[in-house]
């Protein structure tokens, strides 16, 4: 809109900072993308081959579906992540952007962080 | 006797367009790692792995997330499969919690290797994984484990 400012971007540290102090807005989610359910729908493809027609549970269809948020998002990274019911939030990411928050961060603060690197070779 | 299952996970790629889909399966375990007294940080991507010999964990990446490491280190020659390796280690002990058993605290002999990069995953080996789990493979799919599943038994 003419006349008006972007709100600045937030940075990387001040974004992890305001999740890992509690502030967490539903932005801050991975987005299901029709590439995520696209993989998931396909891996659920073969799981019915499988069952023979079965249905997969709902637990099954959601693992699949965190396993290929991750995949779609952060392929081929090391990342520093939080989950709960709503999805995956990825807090961190990068080995340099890791070692600081880890310096940094309380430990109470970033307990629940989950690191990994997401491969897409296995 | 305390026990769990993990699925086993799947993930189809095509890495070549001339030649088939291929479809890769794992076994991961999310483990909760010592880092000092009281403190433990989650790591997702355990592999459990019975063709390893040793646990075995990135040294780099142990000191990345703050994973005491011994100073010792010595010469350790594997067999893999890209033929025989030479790395220099450093032998030590990994304390560990599972989502799925809490209050447990396993102790694990470990090799710390600083050959291995940060981005490949820590092996979870026989020795001495096998010594604190009976853990047995059933391919058998199921609604909650299509691509089957991993039934874990403390010793």
């Amino acid at each position: 809109m003419p006349g008006t400012l972007s709100p600045p971007a937030e940075s990387a540290a001040a974004r992890a900072a305001r999740i890992l102090g509690g502030d967490i807005r539903p932005t801050d989610y991975l987005p299901v993308t029709d590439r995520v359910r696209f993989l998931t729908d396909r891996e659920m493809d073969f799981a019915r081959e499988r069952l023979k027609g079965g249905e997969p549970s709902d637990a099954a269809v959601q693992r699949q579906l965190r396993q290929n948020l991750l995949l779609v998002h952060h392929p081929d990274e090391h990342v520093g992540y939080l989950e709960d019911d709503h999805g995956i939030i990825v807090v961190v990411t990068g080995l340099d952007e890791i070692e600081r928050v880890i310096k940094t961060v309380p430990f109470e603060l970033r307990k629940e962080v989950c690191f990994g690197f997401i491969s897409t070779v296995w | 006797m305390p026990r769990f299952i993990l699925p086993i996970s799947s993930k189809a790629h095509d890495p070549d367009p001339d030649g088939p889909i291929r479809r890769s399966l794992r076994i991961e375990l999310k483990a909760y790692v010592q880092i000092r007294p009281g403190e433990f940080t989650p790591i997702r991507d355990f592999r459990v792995d019975n063709g390893s010999t040793y646990t075995t964990m990135s040294a780099t990446l142990a000191r990345l997330l703050g994973i005491p490491i011994p100073a010792t280190t010595s010469r350790l020659t594997s067999l893999t499969t890209a033929g025989r390796r030479d790395a220099l280690v450093r032998d030590g002990e990994l304390r560990v919690r599972f989502d799925a058993l809490p209050g447990h605290l396993f102790r694990l002999y470990c090799v710390f290797s600083e050959d291995v990069p940060p981005s490949v995953p820590p092996l979870l080996g026989l020795n001495d994984f096998a010594d604190l789990f009976r853990f047995t493979v059933d391919a058998a799919p199921t609604a909650d484990f299509p691509f089957g599943s991993v039934h874990f038994k403390t010793r």
